[in-house]
C-alpha cells in the first residue's frame, strides 16, 4: 500500500478518534427557485442539509468579536473556524458549489458558515485531508 | 410607500435591463444565500451604502458603488463606458415598485435621480481588474 495511502486511513482513524464535536456539522445546499434573486424578491430558497459522516474536527481561530443574539440565552461568536475532513468521504468538490455552506448544529440551534476557501494538504499529489475555513454569518 | 426600498430595485434593473450581455451582481447580506456577500467575478457589482434620509420637502440620498470587476482589462474598459452611456442618457428614472417582480409598477410623480458624473477609479486586485465608481441616487422619501 502506498505511503499515501495508509496516511490517508492513519489520518482518518485520528479524526474520528478526537471527535465528536460539540456542535455536528451539516453541509448545506441551498438551491434558489422563483422570484427576482437581483433585487431580492419573491425568491424561495430551499435549504438541503447533509449531515457529514464521519464527523470533521473544527477549530475556532479567534479572530472575530462576539454577537449577541435577542435571545437572552444563547450568544454566538461570529468567527472564522478552520474545518479538517477525512477524505475518505467527502473532496474538494464537495464544497466548491456557490450555494454550499456548512452549518453547526446543537441543542440551541444552528451556526451558518460561509465557505472562504479550501486548503488540502497532500503526499505525491493524493489528498490527505482536506481543511476548509469557513466564516460565521449567524444563526 | 418604501421608496428606498423601490430606489434599490429600480436602479438595479435600470442596469440590468438595458445593458444586454452584462451581468449585473447587487452585493447585499443575505444569510439564506451567502453567495450575495460575496464579489462576482465578470460581473457589474453594485453595493448600497450610506442611505440618507430627507423629510418630504427635500431629496434623499442613496450612497451607491458600482464596481466593474473582470479578469480582462478590456473587456472592463468596454462596461465602464456602457454604464457611462447608459447613465449619460438621462439624469433620472421613472421610479418602480417592484413588488411583483415580473410586473413592475410605476409610482405615481415619483423619479429616481443621479447626477451626470461617473468617476471609475482602479482599485488594485492582483488577480483581475477593478474599476469603483461612486454615485449618489435622489429620490423623494416619504
Amino acid at each position: 500500500m502506498s505511503r499515501a495511502n495508509t496516511l490517508v486511513k492513519r489520518i482518518s482513524k485520528a479524526i474520528t478518534k478526537v471527535g465528536p464535536m460539540s456542535r455536528t456539522s451539516y453541509k448545506r445546499v441551498s438551491t434558489v427557485t422563483g422570484g427576482d434573486e437581483l433585487i431580492g424578491r419573491g425568491t424561495t430558497i430551499t435549504p438541503v442539509d447533509t449531515k457529514f459522516n464521519p464527523q470533521p474536527i473544527y477549530r475556532q481561530l479567534g479572530h472575530r468579536q462576539a454577537m449577541y443574539l435577542s435571545t437572552a440565552t444563547l450568544q454566538l461568536v461570529a468567527d472564522d473556524f478552520k474545518f479538517t475532513f477525512p477524505v475518505t468521504q467527502v473532496s474538494q468538490a464537495d464544497f466548491q458549489g456557490a450555494n454550499t455552506y456548512i452549518v453547526l448544529k446543537d441543542a440551541n440551534g444552528e451556526e451558518r458558515l460561509r465557505i472562504l476557501y479550501i486548503a488540502t494538504d497532500d503526499l505525491g499529489g493524493k489528498d490527505l485531508v482536506i481543511n476548509v475555513f469557513a466564516r460565521s454569518m449567524g444563526h | 410607500m418604501a421608496n428606498m426600498r423601490a430606489l434599490r430595485d429600480t436602479f438595479l434593473h435600470y442596469l440590468s435591463d438595458n445593458l444586454p450581455g452584462v451581468i449585473i451582481h447587487n452585493m447585499r447580506v443575505d444569510k439564506d444565500d451567502p453567495k450575495l456577500n460575496e464579489i462576482m467575478l465578470n460581473a457589474v457589482n453594485v453595493t448600497f451604502h450610506n442611505t440618507d434620509l430627507s423629510g418630504p420637502s427635500q431629496l434623499s440620498a442613496q450612497l451607491v458603488t458600482v464596481d466593474v470587476i473582470n479578469d480582462n482589462e478590456l473587456v472592463a474598459l468596454d462596461q465602464t463606458e456602457k454604464i457611462s452611456q447608459l447613465l449619460f442618457t438621462a439624469a433620472y428614472a421613472p421610479l418602480l415598485d417592484y413588488t411583483i417582480p415580473a410586473s413592475p409598477v410605476q409610482i405615481q410623480n415619483e423619479r429616481l435621480f443621479w447626477n451626470l458624473s461617473l468617476g471609475f477609479k482602479p482599485v488594485h486586485a492582483e488577480n483581475f481588474v477593478h474599476m469603483s465608481a461612486l454615485l449618489h441616487l435622489f429620490v423623494h422619501f416619504s
